[in-house]
Parts: structure tokens; C-alpha cells; sequence
């Protein structure tokens, strides 16, 4: 399996005007191919 | 959906690791855009780019050895109703020029008519990105006309008809790198805050 000299993360939370925060965690990296739903850390470690 | 270095900045810190020298400035804005596409290491700017890039909070961090992590950090409002669908990481704050198609391009044209030519560099030559192909406009009418080369910075060139009204992008600043997820819907006022970490392995 090839080994990644480096691993970069695009994390990301949504802070909406009237003060609501939505954590979305990872949304996009270079090591896993997202598909139509946000992952959660938990599952980017899959 | 997956986020990239760009072409230069791999050769920049091959560079760094050979004694060449590392020539970019400190990669710490962040810009958003409402486009599609297919996130190459050749593009020079974001799909659709909106708004002003942010300029965010960079650290190093450890994260499994001393220091062996960068951090940018930033907050980006939106200005109205967006689906944002791509970022990138730059290197200056600027604002990149665009314009559309006023025609469409055939394959291997080396001439495109555009709206929005004023918005553009008035000397030459510069580059511009037209979907995920890269040109090097090399001179122009004055007003709506740019003879270019295409399939530049690595770039395909595309083998179909770019059609008319594609958006045209131009160059600002160094776009370190690019990332791409699915659509995230804001509202006026509703913000982002973004953290892009890059932990060397």
C-alpha cells in the first residue's frame, strides 16, 4: 500500500447567521474520495 | 471530492528538499467558490470563484512529531445565497479576474471572444482558466477578442466545444491548493469556518 508523505484535511463548521453552529467535520482530504454525505473523523479513520 | 497540492507547490518543496530553494510566499487565504469540476494540480484558480479571499490565522502544530503539521484557520461570510463547492489556499489576498465566453471555442481555436475584457491584465502575457483547462493569453484586440495558447501549465486542452457563457478566470496570486466537496448551501450572513491542516507523514 503507498504511504503518504502527508496527510492535509479541509475541516469545516457552519456557523449560520442567527448564532446555529453545524460541525461538519472533514469534508475534504487527499487521501479519501468523499461521496454525496459529509464524514465525520471517525470515519475518514476507516 | 478531494483536495490537491498544485503543480507548483510540489515542485517548490521538492525544491526546499534538494537546497533549490522554496520561492512561495506564506500560502494563508482563503477563497471559496460556487462552481464544478474536476479538482486538477494544474488549475490556477477555483471553479467560479465569489467573494474576497479571507486572509486566516496560520500555525504549525504537532501532531504525531514536533511541528510536523501547518494549520490555516479561517472564517468566510457569505454575501448572499451560495452553494459553495470548492477552496483554495493562496498566497495573496487578490481578487482574480472574470469574464464569459461570448462565443464558443472549438477545439484547438487558438482565438476566444470574451465579455469582461477590461477586467483583465492590459499587458501580456498572463494566464486564464476556462473549466479545467489552463491558456496563456498572448495578445488582444482592445476589447473583446484574446489570441491565446492552450493547454498550458500542464493543462489538457479540451477536445470538445467549450460553449459559449463558460465563466473565464483569470490569475491571482499563487493558488497553493485546491479542495472540492459537495455543495454547501449558505444564506446571507451564514458563515464557514475552515481549518486546512497539512501533517507531514
Amino acid at each position: 500500500m503507498e504511504h503518504l508523505p502527508f496527510r492535509i484535511k479541509v475541516d469545516a463548521t457552519i456557523i449560520r447567521a442567527d448564532g446555529v453552529q453545524e460541525i461538519l467535520g472533514t469534508i475534504s482530504s487527499n487521501t479519501i474520495e468523499n461521496d454525496n454525505d459529509y464524514s465525520t473523523d471517525e470515519q475518514d479513520q476507516k | 471530492m478531494i483536495t490537491l497540492l498544485t503543480n507548483k507547490t510540489r515542485s517548490s518543496l521538492v525544491n526546499a528538499i534538494t537546497g533549490s530553494g522554496y520561492a512561495l510566499d506564506k500560502p494563508q487565504y482563503i477563497a471559496w467558490g460556487t462552481g464544478s469540476g474536476t479538482v486538477q494540480a494544474t488549475d490556477i484558480t477555483l471553479f467560479n470563484p465569489v467573494q474576497v479571499p479571507v486572509s486566516g490565522t496560520v500555525s504549525t502544530l504537532t501532531t504525531s512529531t514536533s511541528g510536523d503539521t501547518y494549520l490555516c484557520s479561517a472564517t468566510l461570510t457569505a454575501s448572499g445565497h451560495y452553494n459553495i463547492t470548492n477552496i483554495g489556499l493562496f498566497t495573496t489576498g487578490a481578487t482574480p479576474a472574470m469574464g464569459t465566453l461570448t462565443s464558443q471555442v472549438n477545439p484547438g481555436a487558438t482565438t476566444i471572444q470574451i465579455s469582461g475584457y477590461n477586467a483583465f491584465p492590459n499587458t501580456f502575457p498572463f494566464n486564464i482558466q476556462v473549466l479545467s483547462e489552463v491558456m496563456t493569453v498572448i495578445s488582444g484586440n482592445g476589447t473583446n477578442t484574446y489570441n491565446v495558447i492552450r493547454g498550458v501549465n500542464g493543462s489538457s486542452m479540451m477536445t470538445t466545444i467549450i460553449p459559449s457563457l463558460t465563466t473565464v478566470v483569470g490569475q491571482a496570486g499563487f493558488m497553493f491548493l485546491k479542495s472540492s466537496f459537495p455543495g454547501i448551501g449558505l444564506q446571507y450572513g451564514d458563515s464557514i469556518q475552515f481549518n486546512i491542516s497539512i501533517q507531514f507523514i
